[in-house]
């Protein structure tokens, strides 16, 4: 009897709930000259904004965005 | 026409011509890209057309497998926020030469790139030896499909993706608006440069279900995979009920062609389909699907158990799948991180103590080779403090909390007792 047979085990279906939440695909922040990060956790990015990256009383809004929308990907050719 | 010197010129052409041609030409460009593969989804990121004082550091997940590999990896930028697929190769590591504007360190699972820009970028990769493996995921959907006679019919969907968080969640989404539910956690496969076709095999197909569609044997093209702008990349198998067995049971045996070895194994068996519904899927997503809600619970073989957890803002990807292991921590920087980071005078003090170069090298470069950076001389070099943004780098990737210790450790080993004392000092 192969092992799969012998051990039958339910798994919740924890994968599925997790998904229930719309995944976050986007995120923005205003950074100062103190620095900063950013985090899209589902999708495991990060940007790191150091301090002193930008000017002393400057602002800027960081953004960060995960898409694979395919008139966006580069073209890639087959062949080796 | 004339103009006012008296000499000819062309009337403007149509805008929307002038785009055409224009988009003609940028598929030209790109597809000068022979034999590569895309490492990561693309990753867009702003603010533009700002010139940083010191590196950002962006870090995300890649699916190649960086063990004994020969990898040539490049990093593409997307020079402008134009909406066409123009892309420009900005970096190829271990190609850099004086001037580079952007590092990138790829460690196994994900990679981090240093620039003082920010822009839309993508990682790409071509196999130097022709073996190296892209990691990519199976995962096995269930649908119903209701039918105008009394028979049920249902939709087996073999979905295959790139390992990356981004993709599985991209996949669970739009099977689940189709009314699929994941039948199984999806399983890692290394899929080989080898131009191999990934072979589908279903087999023990349970008593009560006959196929009616689909072949139980099927061939996946090789580049459908490979080349991942060219979709789907899914196989459909439907199923029809035929007995009042309600328990939906297979096995799959997912593999390439011309690699057996790296074949990944599913056996399914589901609990009674007709006794679940209406538990587990939102009730906004009703509408979408064929069905009214329903819920799969899995009977499956708890050896090849694989888990998605997070633990104190760190995701920890688990596979117990014999050969398949494989463990990620990727490590996200919380809210806590000032906690574990040098503060600002130590920092600086760090920066003076090996910003300047020793003659016996134990100075920002021996700390960027203990900390295992490859290919960093010619960005950092070019950098105001190559230790500050090391040091800032560090931070990114051990992110944990012995890092202020290991810091110490590793200067405690490049003979810098007077560095190792400032950390020390912090732990």
């Amino acid at each position: 009897m192969s092992p799969s047979l012998k051990n039958n085990v339910s798994i919740d279906s924890k994968l599925l709930r997790a998904s229930d939440d719309p995944l976050e695909t986007t995120v923005s922040k205003i950074i100062s000259s103190e620095g900063g990060f950013l985090n899209l956790d589902k999708c495991g990015v990060s940007l790191f904004v150091p301090e002193g990256a930008i000017d002393k009383d400057e602002r800027e809004l960081f953004s960060i965005e995960v898409t694979d929308e395919e008139w966006n990907r580069p073209i890639l050719q087959e062949g080796t | 026409m004339k103009n006012g010197t008296g000499q000819y010129y062309k009337k403007v052409p149509n805008m929307n011509i002038l785009n055409v041609i224009f988009n003609r030409l940028q598929i030209l460009t790109n597809s000068l890209f022979l034999g590569e593969t895309q490492l990561t989804p693309v990753i867009r990121c702003g603010i533009k057309n700002v010139h940083f004082l010191k590196a950002i550091i962006l870090s995300f997940p890649h699916c190649a497998s960086t063990k004994n590999s020969s990898w040539i990896i490049s990093v593409l930028q997307k020079p402008e926020e134009v909406n066409s697929g123009h892309w420009t190769k900005v970096l190829t590591i271990g190609q850099e030469s004086q001037g580079v504007p952007i590092f990138a360190q790829v460690d196994p699972g994900r990679v981090f790139l240093a620039c003082e820009f920010l822009s839309d970028f993508v990682l790409v990769g071509k196999s130097f030896s022709g073996l190296d493996t892209k990691i990519i995921k199976v995962g096995i959907f269930l649908s119903k499909k209701l039918d105008a006679q009394e028979s049920t019919y249902y939709n087996v969907r073999i979905c295959v993706f790139e390992d990356t968080p981004y993709a599985l969640y991209d996949c669970i989404e739009n099977e689940r608006r189709l009314g699929g539910a994941l039948l199984c956690e999806p399983k890692t496969m290394h899929f080989q440069d080898s131009c191999s076709d990934l072979c589908f095999n279903m087999r023990d197909i349970g008593l009560g279900w006959k196929l009616t569609s689909g072949r139980k044997y099927n061939e996946m093209p090789f580049s459908s995979i490979w080349n991942t702008n060219i979709r789907p990349t899914h196989h459909n198998i439907t199923l029809q009920q035929i007995d009042s067995i309600n328990i939906l049971e297979f096995s799959l045996s997912v593999y390439q062609k011309q690699k057996q070895s790296n074949c990944v194994n599913f056996n399914i068996k589901t609990n009674d389909l007709n006794c679940n519904y209406d538990v587990c899927f939102p009730k906004r997503l009703s509408s979408c699907s064929m069905e009214k809600n329903y819920s799969v619970n899995i009977l499956e073989n708890p050896l090849i158990y694989s888990s998605l957890t997070k633990k104190k803002g760190r995701y920890e990807y688990v596979y117990n799948g014999g050969r398949n292991f494989r463990k990620d921590n990727f490590n996200i920087i919380d809210n806590n991180y000032e906690a574990h980071v040098l503060g600002k005078s130590d920092k600086a003090l760090l920066c003076k103590l090996l910003d300047a170069q020793t003659p016996n090298g134990n100075d920002w470069r021996l700390l960027a080779e203990k900390l295992k950076l490859t290919c960093f001389y010619y960005y950092f070099s070019n950098t105001c403090s190559p230790t500050e943004n090391i040091l800032n780098l560090w931070l990114c990737r051990h992110y944990d909390t012995n890092m202020l210790s290991n810091l110490a450790r590793i200067f405690r080993e490049m003979n810098r007792i007077d560095c190792a004392s400032v950390v020390e000092r912090r732990c």
